[in-house]
């Protein structure tokens, strides 16, 4: 049964199966829970929705999980622009605004810093994957996730504390799976 | 440096008159039916019929069909013109076909040059009907030897030719090294033709053979994938990563079987299950096909797919779009497909994709897309696929130079 559904922002992504970025959540909430269930045996308690950019995911999010808790992830770099805040607006502002458009649980709400991006790129870097300088290819980016989903604990323990908005996602799955 | 097919001229052959297809990197056509696609993959593989021993007349007409049903009007010669590279080397070969009146093809004009110092093709052979002039072993770029030679192949593969600077052996290496392949049949084995109660299938175990390449039909995908694992941790490591980002997360490994003595069969493993290739899905052993192709250690000059598509679910179809991608990075690649999403898993579409289109005289007339267009109408659409679907995409149309 699926006990959460993570919303994830990625204006350039479209569909693909086994979304890198969701394999790596679920490979360190596997992690998380010494391995009381394999990342493919989670993948039915924690589902994911991939919209093509935040100006999708808000309108839509309220359609999304009707019997699961749903998680926003959104980036956080262009957050405030698009919800009409000053640059240095405080991230807990950020939040409580995005909870009240989604109607979701402020808890649910983790700000990916500062995008998908800098997540795979951390996550090349702790699998010792080489991304070309600049904005990484898009299979390049997926690919690092799942180089690292299937490295060792230590490489993803590394990650976590390069990537800590990540590692609060993790902990939030955590949470609701565990609730 | 690896020799490579750098461009292919094709005139005067179906909706086709006068095209160049320039070879490098990936490459991604689509285009309405009948608007060439499907020819451009036949041109190429014609090419490689070219260079492979046999009777390339008596081939094409059994398989490619009468000479003059495939020309595009009497008027336009039917005309294949391919350059090749290696280092510094740079060969151009052309061969004109000719309607010999009982439906064979025959050689009009053959010629194989090569780039001189001073930026000039001089000539290595030169054929016009039975009669060949070629280079003499000593000289420079003056033809001296005559020979006679057979009207049903190509003179490059007559007996007792001279080929003292190898521009032949270059030119047949490159050809004979392409590797085309059409939608491949993986449908269930009940839906495969059964002729005198065997089937020929790439689901059924085989005999174990060395396989440095990948059949057209997939048939010997089982060899493939034997040859690929025994290369090592590194690349069993590499093939699984491929395989778990597609079909699944619990795959746990790849391995070729033997059900029975002198046979293998591939299987996949997920988890303690153990799946042979004859029970996966036509999308799951399509996929597999790619991942094969990729982990190859075969050097095509070039792979050409039609329809790629065929079988998978377009999430599917993306990470296949990626895989082309890295294969393109080792060799040019070219891809026919009607599928958005392939369009869709490009990075950079603009520098991908080639849009074929048939002009008032149903001519098939070759397209690029404008990069600023395309940005101006992702402001309204999020993709490239998006904007095809809604007919918009003669609006980001842009003409790629001959």
């Amino acid at each position: 049964m699926t006990k959460a559904t993570v919303l994830y922002e990625d204006s350039q992504m479209r569909g693909v199966t086994n979304f890198g970025p969701h394999v790596l959540l679920l490979k360190c909430v596997a992690d998380q829970r010494l391995q009381l269930e394999s990342e493919h045996e989670l993948s039915f308690q924690v589902a994911f929705r991939c919209f093509s950019g935040v100006d999708k995911l808000i309108p839509k999010a309220h359609l999304v999980a009707s019997r699961a808790t749903r998680v926003l992830a959104p980036d956080d770099d262009k957050i405030r622009e698009h919800l009409g805040l000053l640059p240095q607006a405080a991230r807990e502002q950020v939040i409580q605004i995005l909870s009240e458009r989604t109607d979701s649980e402020p808890d649910n709400v983790v700000l990916i810093v500062r995008n998908m991006d800098d997540v795979a790129r951390a996550a090349a870097e702790c699998s010792g994957l080489q991304l070309e300088a600049g904005k990484p290819a898009l299979r390049d980016r997926d690919r690092a996730c799942h180089r690292l989903a299937v490295a060792d604990l230590t490489a993803r323990a590394q990650f976590l504390g390069r990537c800590p908005s990540f590692k609060e996602l993790v902990g939030r799955v955590c949470a609701l799976l565990e609730a | 440096m690896a020799a490579k097919l750098t461009s292919l001229r094709i005139q005067g052959f179906r909706c086709i008159e006068d095209l160049t297809i320039r070879l490098d990197g990936l490459q991604v056509f689509i285009g309405e039916n009948g608007s060439g696609k499907s020819t451009i993959v036949e041109s190429f593989e014609l090419l490689r019929r070219l260079a492979t021993p046999g009777r390339f007349a008596f081939d094409f007409y059994t398989r490619h069909g009468d000479l003059s049903e495939l020309r595009r009007s009497l008027a336009i010669p039917f005309r294949l013109t391919a350059r090749c590279e290696e280092g510094e080397t740079l060969v151009e070969y052309s061969a004109e076909l000719a309607s010999s009146g009982v439906g064979l093809p025959s050689f009009a004009k053959e010629t194989l040059s090569r780039m001189g110092d001073i930026g000039q093709f001089y000539p290595v052979f030169s054929r016009t009907g039975p009669d060949a002039m070629w280079r003499s072993a000593s000289d420079g770029p003056t033809l001296g030897q005559r020979l006679s030679i057979d009207q049903e192949q190509s003179a490059m593969l007559a007996p007792g030719i001279q080929d003292p600077s190898g521009e032949i052996e270059l030119v047949r290496r490159v050809f004979s090294s392409l590797d085309t392949f059409v939608p491949i049949e993986v449908g269930p084995l009940w839906a495969q033709p059964h002729e005198l109660g065997t089937v020929r299938s790439l689901r059924n175990p085989t005999r174990p053979e060395p396989a440095r390449r990948l059949a057209r039909d997939g048939s010997n995908i089982t060899s493939v994938y034997s040859t690929i694992l025994a290369k090592g941790p590194d690349v069993n490591r590499a093939v699984l990563e491929d395989v778990r980002a597609g079909l699944g997360l619990d795959v746990s490994y790849v391995s070729v079987a033997s059900p029975a003595p002198g046979q293998m069969q591939l299987r996949l493993h997920f988890g303690t299950r153990e799946v042979p290739a004859s029970q996966l899905s036509q999308g799951q052993l399509s996929y597999l096909l790619l991942v094969a192709l990729k982990h190859l250690d075969h050097e095509a000059s070039a792979v050409i797919w039609d329809e790629p598509e065929l079988h998978l679910h377009p999430r599917l179809l993306t990470r296949a779009a990626w895989l082309f991608e890295e294969i393109a990075a080792r060799r040019p690649v070219l891809v026919m497909t009607h599928a958005d999403a392939f369009l869709d898993a490009l990075d950079k579409p603009e520098r991908f994709v080639r849009v074929l289109t048939l002009d008032a005289s149903r001519r098939a007339v070759l397209n690029g897309i404008d990069a600023d267009r395309l940005v101006e109408w992702r402001k309204m659409y999020h993709s490239l696929g998006e904007i095809r679907r809604d007919g918009m995409l003669p609006e980001i149309l842009t003409s790629v130079s001959q």
